[in-house]
């Protein structure tokens, strides 16, 4: 009887444990996670040219991803789950399939952390190295691999990465891309030193180093490098208002499908200065790319297996008819500038009235480096070459693109505000389209944005917009009205209409009608319309939109 | 654990700062055409409304020059860019045939340019963009052949046919299904194709552009006719004849050459093949 109690006792102790442990891991442990299914459902469209046969009976797209992250202390562990079945009209065909494309498991301590699996990371602004995904775009170069950081005192981060990129649903086998491998240090003066903490300049400095391991006899005809080598070095530097931040990275011989296949040396240079006060900010960058493209498959032409990021220099637009035409970072070279001033006339002021007004000027431009022959044998570029010298400075007569950016903005009453706009575009198709022949697009863009704001949940916005070019298919005018039930519904009505192709049957409206509705952190949408091709650009890199016509329904959500 | 830490850091150092290959001249290795017996097929899948596809015919002809006798070309008009009503009037010229349509749908061919080497995976799939075909290229040239192909042609210039026969023998012991594909290809055709390389001709529409290797018919159905099968000895021989009438079409005799292969009907690699003009 003895032994039975204690029997009975241990076991009621150890499950009344066991319970408190559980319950105690449950209270500890946390999920996280984001989804987003979008889906396409595509009908004919004669006057588009979109013919049940050019559909083919894929007359849907489907693409989805979910995030789901688990953490408990120190520990976190996830998952991506991607679907493209099949991907939707634009996305690279290579994405179509579905399963568990990233895999990870993180621990954090208080210098150190590491995480297996894959990872996103950047050194600097990315010249040498930045791992990221945009949905938008179906882009993502993860890497896969193993990811350590450690902070011995504050203010001195080291960083070190090593794996594979992510290229669609291709297992790493067999050498079909390169392994990366990267270092970055970064050095914080104001919080290593106790003396720099309340100064007024404020020190940042960084280096980073990446290395891709492609075997050679990846292109047997050439005699090429199994590692190529880039190395960056910055500083970021702020006394009082103002604020200047650089970097430049060099790049060893990278010979690739991108570059031709030569052998010279890369090299990426940023430039920025800035002033801000209450009401001016002042903005200058400047950017030279040389032969800079690196990725870690020298095969890969495509949005894919980019190791590092060129960071872009045009004001980006999303407005309907100013996102039209939309810069592409060109790898092998680019040089630019951008000017930005924003002010903001105080309200209550002569000029400024009752709520004042907000100026922003931007102007950018980039031109095509100059590029001169090594001798008098060699062609410029010219395959098995070092391919061409170039100064650093000189601006080539080719101007890829210029921008002329006039925002005004002015709130007219509680209740109705407003945005003015003009846009210059200069605008190389040809290059930056991949539309040989046809001439540089000069465009004269206006956009007029108004709100009112009808109780404190109801506001009715419309845009009226319109491009003037008499270059690629001509004019175009655009209208927008949306009416939103904050913060649940949104209703919008749109079109845009070519009214100034020169081919009469062309002159097309591209009408749309969307409706939205937002529980907390869901939202779902249905759009009606049609959707003109194009390009769609995120921080420089871009995808083609075929012209399609049809219903989209998007569902996202985070918990 | 500091001692651990830094020794991660120093590793990982050692790893990028180590990684750095600089590369001397002459930049070129060129192709080893003297080793193997094998020679290679470069199936180059292309479309007149493909703006990319010239750049990529000058890859398969800049290969074809490093080793002129093992190295054949085929042109393959299919898919969505050989349409002949989606590029406007100019392109309206029919390229497509049955066989290449055939195949550009085995193999699920979407986009162009693209293209095979002997129908094997080099590594990067069976079907590869343009710079990945001399990887594929030079280890096939570097094997040795299990089959010989022996063309002999002769042209009636009375009837306009030409009467083919492939011949030959295998050279290895081998085991399979082996099946016979015999094709038509023409050169020297003038017909628009769109272009974004302005080295190459005018852009965006080279409306003189010379199309060459462009395949027109295969003579045998697209996936041809058995010529051995279970195991193979050394020596064992075949031979087929067929008759193939020009009357009716547009090609040029002197122009066309008839292209034959052999091939593993289990996964479709080419063993073998060869090259000859119509007209001698």
């Amino acid at each position: 009887m003895k032994k039975i109690f204690i029997i009975f006792i241990s076991v009621l102790f150890f499950t009344i444990t066991a319970k408190a442990q559980f319950s105690d891991f449950v209270n500890k442990s946390q999920v996280h996670g984001s989804f987003e299914t979008d889906g396409m459902y595509y009908f004919p469209d004669d006057a588009m040219g979109i013919t049940d046969s050019l559909i083919n009976g894929r007359n849907f797209g489907f693409n989805a991803f979910a995030n789901i992250t688990y953490s408990i202390g120190n520990f976190s562990a996830g998952f991506r789950y991607e679907a493209f079945l099949p991907p939707m009209a634009g996305f690279d065909p290579r994405l179509e399939g579905n399963g568990f494309p990233h895999l990870w498991a993180s621990y954090t301590m208080e210098k150190f952390s590491f995480t297996v699996g894959s990872f996103y990371e950047q050194f600097g602004n990315g010249l040498t190295l930045r791992s990221y995904e945009e949905w938008t775009l179906g882009y993502d170069n993860a890497i896969n691999g193993v990811k350590v950081q450690y902070e011995p005192v504050r203010g001195l981060i080291f960083k070190g990465v090593y794996g594979v990129q992510r290229f669609f649903w291709m297992k790493y086998s067999n050498n079909n891309r390169g392994i990366v491998k990267g270092a970055d240090l970064e050095l914080n003066l104001n919080d290593v030193f106790t003396s720099m903490q309340n100064s007024k300049l404020r020190l940042t400095l960084g280096g980073s180093a990446v290395s891709k391991y492609q075997s050679s006899d990846m292109k047997p005809v050439y005699n090429l490098p199994n590692n190529v080598g880039n190395f960056a070095g910055r500083f970021n530097l702020g006394v009082g208002k103002f604020n200047f931040s650089s970097e430049y990275a060099y790049k060893i011989n990278d010979p690739s499908a991108i570059n031709n296949y030569i052998y010279k040396p890369g090299e990426s240079f940023l430039f920025t200065a800035s002033y801000s006060r209450k009401g001016l900010g002042i903005f200058a960058m400047f950017k030279r790319t040389d032969n800079f493209s690196y990725k870690s498959d020298l095969n890969e032409k495509e949005n894919a297996l980019d190791i590092n990021f060129l960071p872009p220099i045009i004001e980006p637009h999303t407005y309907m008819l100013a996102s039209m035409y939309p810069y592409s970072t060109q790898p092998n070279g680019e040089l630019g500038f951008q000017f930005q001033i924003d002010y903001k006339i105080p309200k209550k002021s002569k000029l400024g009235g009752k709520y004042g007004w907000g100026i922003h000027i931007n102007y950018s431009q980039v031109n095509d480096i100059v590029r001169d022959s090594v001798n008098d044998t060699t062609g410029i570029n010219q395959n098995g070459t070092m391919g061409y010298t170039s100064q650093f400075f000189k601006f080539s007569d080719h101007v890829f693109n210029r921008d002329l950016t006039i925002e005004i903005s002015k709130k007219f009453s509680k209740k109705f505000r407003g945005i003015l706009k003009y846009i210059h575009q200069d605008y190389d198709i040809a290059t930056l389209q991949g539309h040989p022949g046809e001439p540089t697009i000069h465009a004269d863009i206006f956009i007029v944005d108004m709100t009112y704001k009808f109780t404190s949940k109801k506001a009715l916005r419309w845009e009226a917009q319109g491009l003037f070019t008499s270059e690629d298919n001509g004019s175009w005018a655009a209208v927008l009205l949306e009416y939103t039930i904050s913060p649940h519904w949104f209703f919008t009505v749109s079109d845009q209409y070519n009214f100034g192709n020169e081919i009469v049957s062309e002159r097309l409206h591209f009408y749309t009608g969307a409706f939205g509705y937002t529980l907390k952190a869901t939202r779902f949408a249905i759009t009606y319309g049609r959707q003109r091709e194009g390009v769609v650009c995120v921080g420089g890199v871009c995808r083609q939109v075929p012209a399609s016509s049809g219903f989209y329904v998007t569902i996202s959500s985070n918990f | 654990m500091k001692i651990l830490k830094t020794l991660v850091i120093l590793i990982a150092l050692t790893f990028v700062f180590q990684a750095c290959d600089k590369v001397e001249p002459p930049y070129i290795n060129g192709i080893d055409c003297e080793v193997g017996t094998k020679k290679v097929l470069i199936e180059d899948y292309t479309g007149h409304g493909c703006v990319n596809c010239p750049g990529a015919a000058v890859v398969a002809h800049d290969l074809q020059e490093q080793c002129e006798d093992r190295i054949i070309i085929m042109a393959v008009h299919a898919g969505y860019f050989a349409s002949t009503e989606a590029f406007g009037p100019d392109y309206t010229y029919d390229f497509n045939s049955e066989a290449g349509t055939t195949w550009n749908d085995y193999y699920s061919i979407v986009g162009n340019p693209k293209g095979m080497v002997n129908r094997v995976d080099g590594g990067s799939g069976v079907v590869t963009v343009p710079d990945k075909w001399d990887k594929t290229l030079v280890s096939e040239l570097a094997l040795t052949a299990d089959v010989e192909v022996i063309i002999s042609n002769t042209f009636n210039e009375n009837d306009s046919t030409i009467t083919t026969t492939v011949s030959g023998a295998f050279l290895s012991e081998i085991e399979g299904k082996f099946n016979l594909i015999v094709c038509i290809t023409e050169n020297d055709i003038v017909q628009p194709q769109k272009n974004n390389n302005d080295e190459i001709g005018d852009v965006p529409d080279d409306l003189d552009y010379v199309h060459q290797h462009v395949l027109r018919m295969v003579i045998n159905d697209s996936w041809g006719q058995e010529i051995a099968s279970g195991q193979v000895s050394i020596g064992q021989k075949y031979s087929r004849t067929y008759t193939e009438d020009f009357k009716g079409q547009d090609w040029v005799p002197e122009n066309c050459h008839i292209v034959a292969f052999i091939y593993q009907d289990s996964d479709k690699s080419i063993l073998q093949v060869e090259e000859a003009a119509v007209v001698e």
